[in-house]
């Protein structure tokens, strides 16, 4: 029993007090599992409230939905385990889940002080990552476009 | 392995501001930020500092030398509590000239945020975890009036479901639109 405190205290000091180096997509996990314990307690905290949820600004403006719209509704339904709905709702919400899935391990490896700080990607890898996503964003919003009706 | 610090090799960062040293010029003869004197007749800023050379963001320099997300949420969490708090409290009460002076006061609070944001580097809620925002070409203050263009140009992180708000998560300077635009970071202090 002792041994487990002493573990889980290791594991919440390297998190919270000790200032680590994390890469790109462990702090992305690390704000998704935040975003996925919000979105579980999403429709509870709207029953009591106006239950309006987030607007887009861009879309509450001009009615055109952004790249990004559809996020809180996605990862509300992922949260609650409905990935059909999830994958219906925002595409870029289920690819962000499937890397997430594979960053947990090396994050937990990370946060109990396994593996090393990670190396900067290069200025090739970052300019070949960009434009992936990029094509990746641009896609998501012309699935959100059509299903808003725009094309 | 926890981060202790700069590793070998790399300037020194995280410490705040980067000594300035003398007529000695810096990486071996590159003339300072285009040689104007910053902030009335100060001379030219010749020290060392890291990031903001416009060089080679990704390869050399780790950009956990930045403030993190989470830490520029806990400060903007410090910043706007009082404000939400005593918003709470007020409004409970219904008195109304306690939400006028509610108001007044929480303009002012705000107001005299982004004086001493602009004018030191630090809000209260960055003071309180540590961070500093400054010019990523000069690694000074950014000014008051800056400092409200700032706010402005949050517009942009906002319009597109508040992605922008998200981007010091993956941004190599940690940086938001609107640090972009204001072309700003923020560094641990």
């Amino acid at each position: 029993m002792r041994c487990i405190h002493l573990l889980m205290f290791r594991l919440v000091r390297s998190a919270v007090i000790v200032r680590r180096a994390y890469s790109v997509p462990e702090h992305i996990t690390m704000f998704s599992a935040g975003a996925l314990a919000v979105g579980a307690v999403y429709p509870t905290i709207m029953a009591h409230t106006s239950g309006q949820g987030i607007p887009c600004p861009l879309r509450a403006l001009t009615g055109v939905p952004c790249p990004f719209c559809g996020l809180t509704t996605a990862t509300v339904a992922l949260a609650h385990g409905q990935w059909k709905t999830a994958a219906g709702t925002s595409p870029l919400v289920c690819l962000i889940a499937l890397m997430v899935a594979g960053t947990v391990p090396v994050l937990a490896a990370r946060v109990a002080g396994i593996a090393s700080i990670p190396r900067p990607a290069s200025d090739r890898a970052r300019r070949r990552i960009t434009r992936a996503l990029s094509v990746i964003v641009a896609l998501n919003w012309l699935f959100e476009l059509h299903r808003y009706g725009f094309i | 392995m926890a981060y202790q610090g700069n590793p070998p090799g790399t300037p020194p960062y995280g410490g705040g501001q980067p000594p300035y040293q003398g007529g000695q010029p810096p990486y071996g003869g590159q003339p300072p930020y285009g040689g104007q004197p910053p902030y009335g007749g100060q001379p030219p800023y010749q020290g060392g500092p890291p990031p903001y050379q416009g060089g080679n963001q990704y390869g050399g320099v780790p950009s956990y030398q930045y403030s993190d997300w989470i830490h520029r949420v806990g400060g903007y969490l410090v910043d706007v509590l009082p404000v939400i708090v005593v918003g709470i409290i007020v409004s409970i009460t219904r008195v109304t000239a306690l939400l006028a002076i509610f108001w007044l006061a929480a303009l002012g609070y705000q107001i005299y945020n982004r004086w001493i944001l602009g004018g030191q580097g630090q809000s209260l809620g960055k003071r309180v975890v540590g961070m500093r925002l400054v010019s990523e070409e000069t690694g000074q203050p950014i000014g008051t009036l800056n400092a409200f263009l700032r706010d402005i140009c949050h517009i942009v992180d906002g319009i597109i479901c508040y992605i922008g708000y998200l981007f010091p998560l993956w941004d190599a300077k940690r940086q938001t639109l609107a640090d972009k635009i204001m072309k700003t970071v923020v560094i641990p202090a």
